[in-house]
């Protein structure tokens, strides 16, 4: 299904580096790294949402994060009240049942992305990234207030969600479960950019005023992409929720927005598997830097420039070679 | 006589702040005729027709079309309705291949795309209508080539490729001959004549040559206003135009 050689080589060894990691790392003795790749497949995740809006939707949104925070909030919501016995609003029983926690992290996540997105969409360009940011701000001042669920402090959350077949408390097997839902996520994307929703979006970010006399209604295909970048996520949000045990209002912060726009540039815009790669290597190098000094965005900063500037399409492109029919 | 009247404007104005681009704009363009928009540089005329095409709405005035008034119908409304246009600036999807703009521009005319799974050149619609659609301006060859690495004068058999797909009722073409050379042009004309047996067509064009040879009927603007309509050999008489235009040409 992916017509360059070289690509499809790189993807290939991607996947089952990705697959053998834990493996590889339980007999080097070196478990900690599966704890920290959990992490890095979460961000890439989120990552990769935010490459189809970017990339293929040409919407520059800074507030992706928001849509992380809400569906880590609902994670860390539901647990509480399971946790407290005491339903939400006296109505809604809390629940620690991944099969059901996920699915409601995603879909009020969407639905979050639905409400932001068709009052954001009526804007464009600078202006779009601005409200973005806004309504990401408001969330995050909001959860900030939310003085029962830790305010500002956060919540813990003393028990991964769970399932009947795989203990998600292990670290080895909730690797596993996040690389599904990566390349689960991934694939759908795939699938979606070369579909005819998918033409018709990358005609709208290359050329809104051409595909509007085509007859499209751009609005409301900005307005799904939307949506469903927005839930990818939220389900992001939702297992990093589980990864790290905690929610806080830092997960909707604006700097995590920025982060996550800085994975996709670094593993290249519109490559789809590129902001994985993007999102492996910001996060090691924040790790491995980030023993050294608390300042490795210092270093960080440079290479991201090099990279923007030298390599178009990010990492991937140059991994994957820069085939012409890949812009 | 008015039966047969495909798109009516009538005193159709519009302002950019103290700026008039178009005043009391009219025309009438019958079913089945090639209908030429002429005047000077800066005569309002692709304002004109960003107001048919919906891209713009006007401030005052109305636009029927085959009876139904769609003076502020979103372009994507109209474009449905049957109208089709091209730009001045040629106006393609330059980092996309041929076949990929093509084939957009034949899924935009059908109903919704929120088909999300199967890939879209492989769709049963595309395939049928791609390759005719492709052959009738002669890119079938060019298909995977993508759209910038075009010439000139294929980017504008492209974008008129483009406009036709979905057999539109009314096809507008703001100046199809700009920057081609002569052989294109007599290209140019020959599509247009072919295809005027299916569809009526509002040309806008500086090629005064290839205006009164193809042309059934005339609207000339002068200022942002219409000043005089009819025949190509009424209006190459008529004194009004020869002062405002065809003089200083």
């Amino acid at each position: 299904m992916i017509d360059n050689k070289r690509k499809k080589i790189v993807v290939f060894l991607g996947t089952i580096s990705l697959i053998l990691l834990p493996v590889v790392a339980t007999i080097l003795g070196h478990e900690y790294f599966i704890s920290l790749f959990s992490r890095i497949l979460i961000y890439s995740l989120a990552a990769v949402s935010l490459d189809l809006l970017i990339g293929f939707g040409g919407l520059v949104s800074l507030g992706h994060a928001a849509y992380v925070g809400v569906g880590g909030y609902v994670v860390g919501i539901l647990f509480f009240h399971a946790y407290e016995a005491e339903p939400i609003f006296g109505i809604i029983p809390g629940t620690e049942n991944a099969l059901i926690v996920l699915p409601c992290a995603v879909l009020i996540s969407a639905l979050f992305a639905l409400i932001i997105g068709a009052l954001s969409l009526r804007t464009k360009g600078m202006h779009f990234i601005m409200i973005t940011l806004a309504f990401a701000q408001m969330i995050f001042y909001f959860t900030v207030g939310l003085e029962k669920y830790g305010g500002d402090d956060g919540l813990s959350i003393y028990s991964r969600n769970q399932m009947a077949i795989l203990d998600l408390s292990d670290d080895f097997q909730f690797y596993y479960f996040c690389l599904f839902f990566l390349f689960t996520f991934v694939f759908v994307i795939y699938r979606l950019v070369h579909s005819r929703f998918g033409l018709v979006i990358r005609g709208v970010s290359l050329n809104e005023q051409r595909i509007q006399t085509l007859g499209v209604n751009s609005y409301s295909y900005k307005l799904v992409c939307f949506v469903i970048a927005g839930s990818g996520a939220g389900l992001a949000g939702a297992l990093l929720a589980n990864q790290a045990e905690y929610i806080s209002p830092g997960m909707m912060h604006w700097t995590l927005s920025g982060e996550l726009m800085v994975m996709v540039l670094l593993g290249g815009l519109g490559t789809i598997f590129g902001p994985i790669i993007g999102s492996v290597i910001f996060i090691l190098m924040e790790d491995i830097l980030g023993m050294y000094t608390e300042h490795w965005m210092v270093y960080m900063g440079p290479f991201l420039v090099f990279v923007v500037i030298f390599a178009p399409k990010g990492l991937f492109g140059l991994l994957a070679g820069k085939k012409d029919n890949d812009d | 006589m008015m039966i047969d009247n495909l798109l009516q404007v009538q005193d159709l104005c519009k302002s950019f702040g103290a700026v008039q681009a178009n005043k009391n704009f009219n025309i009438d363009i019958m079913r089945g005729s090639i209908h030429a928009l002429i005047g000077p540089n800066g005569a309002g005329k692709t304002t004109a027709l960003n107001q048919l095409s919906g891209e713009l709405i006007p401030d005052t005035g109305s636009i029927t079309f085959e009876g139904q008034n769609i003076t502020r119908l979103k372009s994507y409304r109209r474009s449905r309705l049957g109208i089709a246009r091209s730009f001045q600036i040629t106006s393609i999807f330059e980092k996309m291949s041929v076949e990929e703009n093509m084939a957009l521009s034949i899924i935009s005319k059908s109903g919704h795309n929120f088909r999300f799974w199967k890939n879209c050149l492989l769709s049963p619609q595309v395939r049928t209508e791609l390759g005719d659609a492709l052959e009738s301006v002669g890119l079938f060859e060019r298909k995977d080539v993508k759209a910038r690495h075009l010439s000139h004068g294929e980017k504008k058999q492209l974008e008129v490729g483009m406009a036709l797909s979905g057999k539109p009722k009314l096809l507008m073409l703001d100046e199809p001959m700009a920057g081609m050379g002569p052989g294109g042009t007599v290209e140019m004309s020959k599509l247009i004549l072919r295809l005027k047996e299916t569809m009526t067509i509002l040309l806008v064009e500086h090629d005064m040559e290839v205006v009164f040879a193809l042309a059934d009927t005339i609207t000339v603007l002068v200022s942002g206003e219409t000043i005089a309509s009819g025949k190509p050999g009424a209006i190459r008489t008529n004194e009004l135009v020869r002062a405002a235009y065809l003089g200083d040409d």
